[in-house]
C-alpha cells in the first residue's frame, strides 16, 4: 500500500485505539498475542502482557492493522511453540462466507492484474486476459454473503444448545469484521478438550462419518428423535415438502426426485411417527439432507488447540470494521454493515478507486466505481483503502 | 460414610478401596512380613494371569488375601520396572473390572458403575432408561468425559456423530459405559503404579517366580528386535511405499508427502539417514544439503527433535498416496509388521 493511504489508515486506527479501552479476554496473562502491522508483511508473535495498561500502551504505540490472541492458555506464552506449556484452550468456531457457495460471489469477487490493473472475474490462478500478467484475488462481501454466514451460525447454535447442552451465557458470538462470525466458548468444562476431542466435535457438527445403522436409522426414525437421527428425519421431511424446481437446484437427479415422489404419497406414514429410510436408494438424497442440516464451520480453527484468533473489539485490517460482540437475542436481525462501523463522522475524503462493486455502507449505497476519484465519508473511504481498492487522492 | 466392603473387594483400584487400605493401616512395607507371604504368592499368580491373556470375571471374592494381592501385585510390578508388564497388568485388571461390572445383576450393575464413575473418576453421569430403535440406554455421560476416551476407539459406533447426544449428554448402553470405564481404570492403574512411592524390596522374597515372569516377558514383547531392523525386507513393503520406492529408483520426482511418507517409514524401520540420502540421490534435481537437512529433521536429529511417524492410511488416502489395494491395515507400518510376524509364525511351525 502506498504511504499516504497507509499513514491515513494508521492515523484513523490510532484514533480508535486511543479513544477506546479494549477489553481483554479472560486470563489474558496466560495467552499469546499476535499483531500484523500496516507496513511490514510479518506477524509479531509470542507476545504476552501482564497488565491491561501494558497492552493498551503497546497497541496505541504500534497501531497494528490486526490484533490476535491465542485461544489457548499457556504457562509461558512468550516462549517458543514447544516450550509454552499448554494448559487448555477455549472452544472456538469460525463461519466464513469465504467457504460458503453463495451466488453473489460471481458478482463481487474479482481478479485484479498486478501488472496492468485490469479486473476480471475468475476462480483462482488465471492470468490476466489483457496482458497475461499475474492476478490477485479481490474479494468483496455483501448482505447475501453475511446472511449465508448467519444461517450457518444459527445451525451451529442449534447444535451447541440442543445437542451439546451449552447455555446461552457460555456462548459469545462476534462479527469477524469481514465476511463471517466467530463463536467463542470459554467455560471451564471445554478447556481441557484435546485435539482428538475437538475433531470429534467438528465431525459431529459437519455430519462427517455418519453411520446410519449406528444411530438406528436402518428402519424407522421419528421426527423428534435426538441428534442426527432426528435431524435426518426432519431434513428428509423438508425435502418431501419441496417442489421439483427447488429439489433440482439442490442438485438432485430425476431418479432421486422420483423416489421422493413415491415417499410423498405415503406422507401419512411420517405423520404417524416414522420415516423409513432404505439406505442405498436414498444415498444422494441423504447426502443432500446432511449438507443442509450440518453447519459449515471451519474445521481447522476449531480443531487446532494452539490457534491465534482475531481479538474481539479490535479493528479488522481489511475493512476498518469492528470485531463486535453480537448479543444472541439480536443475532438474527444483526446488520454488521451498519453496526460494526467505527468511523461515523460526516467528514469526507477524496479517494481514487481502482474498482469497487456497488456496496452498502451504513444506510447509504455507493458505487460501482471504476478508475475514478470520488469523495466519500470517512468510514466508506477507510473500507476501500483497507481493501486496497483505492488510494488517497488528496 | 458407609463403606461397601463387597464393592471394594470387587474393585480394588477405586479411591474407596485406597481409603480403606489407609484406614486399616496397610502399606506395601507390611508385605515384607512373612505373615503376608500368601498375599505375595497370590500377587504373583495375578501377574502370571495377565501374561496369559486369560481374563476371568471376578467372582464376589471377599477374601482378604485376594483383596490385598492387588496392591501387592502393583507394588511388584513397580519394582520389576518393565513398561510392557505394567501395561499388560493394567489392561488385564481393567478388563477384569469390565467383566465384573457387566456380570452383576442389573441393579448392582447400575450402582457399581455410578459409584466407580463418580467416586473415582469424577464423571458427570446419570442413570437413565431410554429405549431407541431396540437399544436400551442406561447411562448418559457428559460429552466432555466421553470425548476424553472414546476418540481412541476405532469402531465407528464410538464416533460422537453416531451417538445420541442430548443436552450435553451422550447416551450409552451398560456395556458401552463399562467399556469406557475400563479405559479409565487402565490408565489409573498405570498411573498408580508409576506414582508408587514406597521404597520396598519385595522381589527378593519371590526371586525365582519373578525371574520366571521376566523370561516370559521377552517372549511376548512385539517390538522389532535389533537383528530384524538391520535387514529391511523389501518384499514386505506395503504397496504404497513400494510404489514410491520404484519411482525413486527410476529417478522420478516425488511430491512432498510422498517424500515424507517414505522417509519416515524407512527411518522407523531402522534405515540409516545416510542410506536414505543415497537413495534420494537418484532423483534428477537432487540437492545433497537440502536432502540431508530434511531427512535428519524427520529423523528427529534437528530442531524440535521430534521423531516423526509415517502418516496413517487414512491420511495417505486423502493425499492420493494410497493406491487403494485394500491392504486391511490402518497404518503402513502395521502392514510390514504383520507380514514379518506371519513369516516368523511359519518358520516356528
Amino acid at each position: 500500500m502506498e504511504s499516504k493511504s497507509l499513514e491515513f489508515l494508521k492515523e484513523k486506527f490510532r484514533e480508535y485505539y486511543t479513544k477506546n479501552d479494549i477489553a481483554l479476554p479472560r486470563d489474558y496473562t496466560k495467552r499469546e498475542f499476535g499483531f500484523l502491522l500496516f507496513k511490514e508483511n510479518v506477524m509479531i508473535r509470542h507476545r504476552s502482557f501482564r497488565t491491561h495498561e501494558e497492552f493498551m500502551k503497546f497497541i496505541r504505540h504500534a497501531v497494528p492493522s490486526d490484533i490476535y490472541y491465542s485461544s489457548a492458555y499457556y504457562t509461558r506464552p512468550e516462549a517458543s511453540m514447544d516450550n509454552k506449556g499448554w494448559i487448555g484452550a477455549d472452544l472456538v468456531f469460525d463461519v466464513d462466507a469465504d467457504h460458503l457457495p453463495t451466488e453473489c460471489k460471481i458478482k463481487h469477487d474479482v481478479l485484479a492484474c498486478l501488472k496492468c490493473g485490469f479486473t476480471f472475474s475468475g476462480k483462482g490462478n488465471e492470468s490476466c486476459p489483457a496482458c497475461g500478467g499475474k492476478a490477485k484475488e479481490k474479494k468483496w462481501f455483501c448482505e447475501k454473503c453475511l446472511d449465508a454466514a448467519k444461517n450457518e451460525v444459527l445451525k451451529l447454535l442449534d447444535f451447541l444448545f440442543d445437542d451439546f447442552g451449552l447455555s446461552s451465557k457460555e456462548v459469545a458470538i462476534f462479527f469477524s469484521g469481514h465476511r463471517g462470525f466467530h463463536v467463542h466458548i470459554e467455560s471451564e468444562e471445554v478447556l481441557y478438550l484435546d485435539q482428538a476431542a475437538r475433531k470429534e466435535i467438528v465431525d459431529y457438527i459437519r455430519g462427517v462419518g455418519l453411520n446410519l445403522s449406528a444411530i438406528g436409522l436402518g428402519s424407522k426414525v421419528s421426527l423428534d428423535s435426538y441428534s442426527w437421527a432426528g435431524r435426518i428425519a426432519r431434513g428428509f421431511y423438508d425435502l418431501l415438502l419441496m417442489d421439483e424446481n427447488c429439489l433440482k437446484k439442490l442438485g438432485l437427479t430425476e431418479y432421486d426426485i422420483g423416489l421422493l415422489e413415491e415417499e410423498r404419497s405415503a406422507l401419512r406414514r411420517i405423520e404417524m411417527g416414522g420415516v423409513r429410510m432404505s439406505r442405498r436408494r436414498f444415498k444422494r438424497i441423504l447426502q443432500t439432507v446432511i449438507e443442509r442440516q450440518s453447519a459449515n464451520i471451519d474445521t481447522i480453527v476449531t480443531t487446532d488447540v494452539r490457534r491465534l484468533i482475531r481479538m474481539p473489539y479490535t479493528l479488522h485490517g481489511k475493512t476498518g470494521l469492528k470485531v463486535m460482540k453480537v448479543p444472541l437475542a439480536q443475532f438474527e436481525a444483526y446488520d454488521p454493515l451498519k453496526e460494526a462501523i467505527v468511523f461515523r463522522e460526516k467528514d469526507t475524503v477524496k479517494v481514487r478507486v481502482d474498482f469497487a462493486p456497488k456496496f452498502r455502507f451504513g444506510d447509504e449505497e455507493y458505487g460501482p466505481f471504476s478508475n475514478q476519484v470520488v469523495e466519500l465519508p470517512v468510514g466508506a473511504a477507510v473500507l476501500l483503502l483497507c481493501k486496497k481498492a483505492a488510494t488517497l487522492a488528496e | 460414610m458407609l463403606l461397601n466392603l463387597a464393592r471394594i473387594a470387587r474393585y480394588p483400584f477405586t479411591i474407596e478401596a485406597q481409603t480403606y487400605l489407609k484406614k486399616i493401616g496397610f502399606s506395601a512395607q507390611k508385605l515384607q512380613d512373612p505373615i503376608y507371604r500368601p498375599v505375595l504368592n497370590k500377587a504373583i499368580e495375578r501377574i502370571r494371569m495377565c501374561l496369559n491373556d486369560d481374563v476371568q470375571p471376578h467372582t464376589d471374592v471377599q477374601d482378604k488375601i485376594e483383596f490385598l494381592s492387588f496392591f501387592a501385585a502393583e507394588a511388584l510390578v513397580r519394582e520389576i520396572n518393565e513398561d510392557y508388564l505394567k501395561r499388560r497388568f493394567s489392561l488385564f485388571e481393567a478388563t477384569r473390572a469390565y467383566y465384573t461390572m457387566i456380570y452383576q445383576l442389573p441393579d448392582r450393575q447400575r450402582e457399581d458403575i455410578l459409584d466407580i464413575a463418580t467416586g473415582t473418576f469424577n464423571w458427570d453421569i446419570k442413570a437413565i432408561s431410554v429405549e431407541i430403535s431396540n437399544r436400551l440406554y442406561n447411562f448418559a455421560v457428559k460429552f466432555t468425559h466421553y470425548l476424553k476416551i472414546a476418540p481412541k476407539f476405532h469402531d465407528e459406533k464410538w464416533k460422537l456423530v453416531n451417538r445420541f447426544l442430548k443436552d450435553g449428554y451422550v447416551y450409552l448402553t451398560t456395556e458401552e459405559t463399562a467399556r469406557l470405564l475400563q479405559e479409565e481404570i487402565q490408565r489409573k492403574i498405570e498411573s498408580d503404579i508409576d506414582s508408587f512411592e514406597e521404597d520396598i524390596n519385595l522381589v527378593d522374597l519371590v526371586k525365582e517366580q519373578v525371574d520366571d515372569i521376566i523370561s516370559k516377558l521377552a517372549k511376548y514383547d512385539v517390538k522389532l528386535s535389533k537383528s530384524e531392523i538391520k535387514r529391511i525386507d523389501l518384499s514386505k513393503l506395503p504397496p504404497c511405499i513400494m510404489k514410491i520406492y520404484n519411482a525413486l529408483l527410476k529417478g522420478q520426482k516425488l511430491s512432498h508427502i510422498e517424500r515424507f511418507t517414505f522417509t519416515s517409514f524407512m527411518l522407523n524401520l531402522g534405515m540409516s539417514a545416510d542410506s536414505l540420502i543415497n537413495l534420494f540421490s537418484q532423483i534428477a534435481d537432487f540437492n545433497p544439503d537440502k536432502t540431508r537437512y530434511q531427512v535428519e529433521h524427520i529423523a528427529g536429529m534437528r530442531g524440535s527433535k521430534i521423531k516423526y511417524s509415517p502418516p496413517s492410511c487414512s491420511t495417505l488416502k486423502t493425499h492420493g498416496v494410497c493406491i487403494n489395494v485394500e491392504c486391511g491395515v490402518k497404518h503402513p507400518l502395521s502392514y510390514y509388521r504383520r507380514k514379518l510376524k506371519s513369516e516368523n509364525g511359519k518358520q516356528v511351525s
